[in-house]
């Protein structure tokens, strides 16, 4: 058996929506410049922080009844997809430091050239599209291809959808290669032969490595001002409501009214009425977060230890970090698993307790948001300055410490803890990783409502899927609401060095 | 002092924090998960929805905490057997509840189960059991074309007739890599054989055949009037008719040695062999194999056909379904064919 079939279709699927993505992302990212981008911010990043399972399970009663048109099941899928990509696009080139090839440096090269004979045979057309193309490489490209990650590495959509291709490929012709990938494994696959199946979609993941460290190393360089603000015209305005609208409505919108329609009075009643089901979802639920916590916290922490390695050195290292969570956490959990099992098959001291632990799935959680923290760490605000200022205000009166207090969770803190949210939703999301690695007795809330969802739709279900989705968000809405404002707070203090 | 180190100091200061935090959270994992001596390591093939339950109540009773481990409906008991023949070496699992018998049987031939010859072994018939008590059966469901009759009548007749038009779209059956829907197929194997099996598969795409994710799919889409019928299990069937489907059921039947039979497979319990709690495991494999659990399994929803003699009256549709039973095609033997349908899959995927 091989994966190629699966991943070549994914990647078409990929292009696909990321060519459709991309151009539709820049009127949007043009409004999260701006100023009052709020509403615009939270309603991309609503798409991004809703689970997957949400959007697959919402769609999953269509995608079936579109079982005799399988490329229409195609074209759904990937019209979801599209609609988390083009969010994710939207961010990135929000975010992404301008390009260094400016308006400015291309007027200046033109008039540089005015008069120098063109190569022969060389149009103006061919000169301007050659122009053309090298400034959208260089502005579009580092999104494209981290949208396209993105994209690619999609599970649970077209895992619900049920996408299969199976007339040209025969009974394996599952079209996500993250799902053939999945059921190839439980086809019981050994961890070195799933792994050895995988390589074909690791190595296109691993040519996604370069835009995104081509990203990661121009996000500390600081470039002349940006001229992407330029004034935006009403049609822009129109063309970015209506992308929004459309990609929030296919991600979230559709698919909560759908659950929240089949779940009605009589779902919400039930789940009450069921002592043990409410119980055991909130210690899933639980379970799932506080797996997200520690895995986004290891996360950060080895970036921090990483970022201090500096040069061609750094620059491995990072990507060698990057790398197996860029995979996804299907591929990160395999490789921990392999290494977990041979160290207990082969009765390293640790090895029996480390498998019954949930450390290994914290670790492939950690691998899986690494490329994900490195991007939001990166385009954190900058607080070079800030954090001085601050730090001086600590040597002074208490007063002023207070104040320095103030400067260094507005600048450090804040964003800080908004990372280590965002990427706590996303850990505690996975589905994958957890179905291979938590410890039997336990089960995450996303991995065991992937279960439930097999047996179709019921009122309880989902009502499930709507707490599993508003829950973690509203939990960590509440931490970022008690989290300390105005008060001093113990920041960095000149002459502190441990 | 410069404020880089300054920042070195706090951003140290987060790192052992947060390093501590997660290290914490993990040892914390690491100390309460695994290690208890009064505890049994479960891995669940049957439905969640079903099985909990009795797990918990056995968890009641006894005071033995029970670590279950379940499965997806998609990739339903082949994906806990894989697991289990991964983790050979140094066995995590302590009992296997098994909803076929296929898989189980593997797992013996591959010398992975350790014998157990309780009295409810002793009790249950000697075709649904392992003669050495390697593993035991109960809790039987039937494999059942179902009918929606908005669009057929639910005669054996019609759905042949149905079955020998060409249509975009007609018929669905679960994926059979997994499930009864694999032992269904071993079925067919061993009565058609490898070209045989090839050109049925030919005739059904012909017929419009649609390969769902397993067989609650199977059973929506019939429920949806999306296709015209499908073959599933009592239990799945059970559940769309409770739901008000429009929806009736027809016994599947395949040759058996004394003509046409259908087809039951059981749910089935095994010992593991290396698991660290073999006590606790005799324990509840005796208590699922009783007559306790096998009414309950009969009058839940999962309507499941008890294997032993029990005093209790069943369900009318169980009553019904326990009489198919008792002249359901055996199962025995059919490893090399289960072997062979896997290779025939992975060959047409090749």
């Amino acid at each position: 058996m091989s994966l190629w079939p699966s991943v070549l279709l994914s990647l078409a699927r990929t292009l696909l929506v990321v060519g459709l993505a991309i151009p539709a992302a820049a009127p949007i990212a043009r409004r999260l410049r701006g100023e009052r981008s709020n509403l615009w911010w939270a309603g991309v990043l609503a798409p991004l922080l809703v689970p997957e399972l949400l959007t697959g399970y919402g769609w999953s009663n269509f995608s079936l009844s579109l079982a005799a048109k399988p490329w229409a099941n195609e074209a759904l899928t990937a019209a979801l997809i599209w609609g988390r990509c083009v969010c994710a696009a939207a961010a990135l080139l929000a975010v992404a430091p301008p390009s260094t090839r400016t308006a400015s440096a291309v007027f200046l090269r033109k008039l540089v050239f005015t008069g120098t004979p063109r190569p022969r045979g060389a149009s103006a057309l061919q000169a301007w599209m050659r122009e053309g193309a090298l400034r959208a490489i260089a502005r579009f490209g580092p999104a494209a291809g981290v949208a396209g990650l993105f994209a690619f590495g999609q599970f649970e959509v077209p895992s619900l959808a049920g996408v299969k291709t199976w007339e040209p490929f025969g009974w394996a012709g599952q079209s996500a290669w993250t799902v053939a990938l999945f059921d190839a494994h439980a086809d019981m696959q050994s961890l070195a032969g799933s792994l050895r199946l995988a390589l074909p979609a690791v190595l296109v993941q691993l040519v996604g490595l370069i835009p995104l460290l081509i990203w990661l190393r121009r996000s500390g360089e600081r470039g002349p001002g940006d001229e992407r603000q330029g004034g935006a015209s009403r049609g822009s305005l129109i063309a970015a409501s209506a992308v929004l609208a459309a990609a929030a409505g296919l991600t979230v919108l559709v698919p909560a009214g759908v659950l929240a329609w089949e779940t009605g009075l009589q779902g919400w009643t039930e789940l009450a009425a069921s002592e043990w089901r409410l119980s055991s979802f909130a210690e899933e639920l639980g379970l799932s977060l506080a797996v997200g916590a520690a895995a986004a916290a290891l996360a950060g922490s080895v970036l921090w230890a990483a970022g201090h390695v500096r040069g061609p050195a750094g620059t491995a290292l990072i990507a060698l970090l990057i790398a197996p969570g860029l995979c996804g956490p299907l591929v990160a959990g395999l490789i921990v698993k392999a290494g977990v099992t041979f160290a207990a098959a082969n009765d390293w001291p640790g090895g029996r307790v480390l498998q019954e632990s949930f450390l290994p799935l914290i670790v492939a959680v950690a691998l899986f948001l690494l490329p994900r923290a490195a991007l939001l760490r990166a385009f954190a605000p900058g607080h070079g300055s800030g954090a001085f200022l601050a730090g001086l205000l600590r040597n002074g009166t208490r007063s002023q410490r207070r104040a320095g207090g103030r400067i260094w969770w507005g600048l450090t803190g804040r964003s800080t803890w908004v990372r280590w949210g965002l990427l706590t939703l996303w850990g505690g999301a996975d589905v994958s990783a957890a179905a291979l690695l938590t410890p039997a007795g336990y089960q995450t809330a996303p991995h065991g409502l992937y279960n439930l969802m097999h047996y179709g739709h019921n009122a309880v279900l989902g009502a499930l899927c709507l707490l599993n989705t508003v829950a973690p968000a509203v939990l960590l809405a509440l931490g970022a609401w008690a989290a300390p404002r105005g008060r001093a707070l113990r920041g960095p203090a000149i002459g502190t060095t441990s | 002092m410069s404020a880089e180190t300054n920042e070195i100091g706090v951003s140290r200061r987060a790192f052992l924090g947060t390093a501590s935090a997660g290290l914490l959270a993990g040892s914390v994992g690491a100390g309460c998960v695994g290690g208890g001596e009064d505890e049994v390591v479960v891995y669940c093939a049957a439905d969640r929805l079903h099985a909990e339950l009795i797990l918990r109540d056995f968890e009641d009773r006894t005071g033995i905490r029970v670590r279950a481990k379940y499965d997806t409906e998609a990739t339903k008991s082949l994906s806990l057997v894989g697991s289990l023949i991964r983790e050979a070496d140094a066995p995590l699992c302590d009992l296997f509840w098994n909803n076929e018998r296929g898989g189980t049987e593997d797992l013996a031939a591959r010398g992975l189960l350790a014998p157990y010859e309780g009295h409810a072994w002793q009790n249950t018939p000697a075709r649904h059991r392992d003669p050495e008590g390697l593993w035991c059966g109960f809790g039987g469901r039937l494999r059942v074309w179902i009918v929606n009759t908005d669009r057929l009548p639910t005669t054996r007749a019609a759905v042949d007739a149905e079955l020998a038009k060409a249509a975009e779209i007609s018929f669905a059956h679960a994926n059979p890599r997994y499930g009864t829907t694999l032992t269904h197929f071993s079925l067919l194997h061993r009565e058609l054989g490898d070209e045989g099996l090839q050109a049925f598969a030919d005739r059904l795409d012909e017929a419009g055949r649609v390969i769902a994710s397993g067989n609650a799919a199977v059973k929506d889409l019939v429920a949806a009037g999306t296709v015209a019928c499908g073959w599933t299990d009592t239990d799945d069937a059970h559940a769309a008719i409770e739901a008000g489907a429009p929806v009736e059921t027809l016994p599947i039947e395949v040759d058996g040695p004394d003509g046409p039979a259908p087809i039951c497979i059981p749910n089935t319990v095994a010992l593991i062999r290396g698991g660290r709690h073999p006590a606790q495991a005799a324990q509840l494999a005796d208590w699922l194999l009783g007559e306790e659990v096998a009414v309950r399994l009969a009058n839940g929803p999962s309507r499941q056909i008890p294997l032993t003699p029990i005093t209790e009256p069943l369900p009318e549709d169980v009553a019904q379904f326990a009489e198919l039973a008792a002249n359901a095609v055996p199962l025995a033997g059919l490893a090399p064919h289960r072997d062979a349908v896997l290779q025939w899959l992975t060959g047409a995927a090749a």
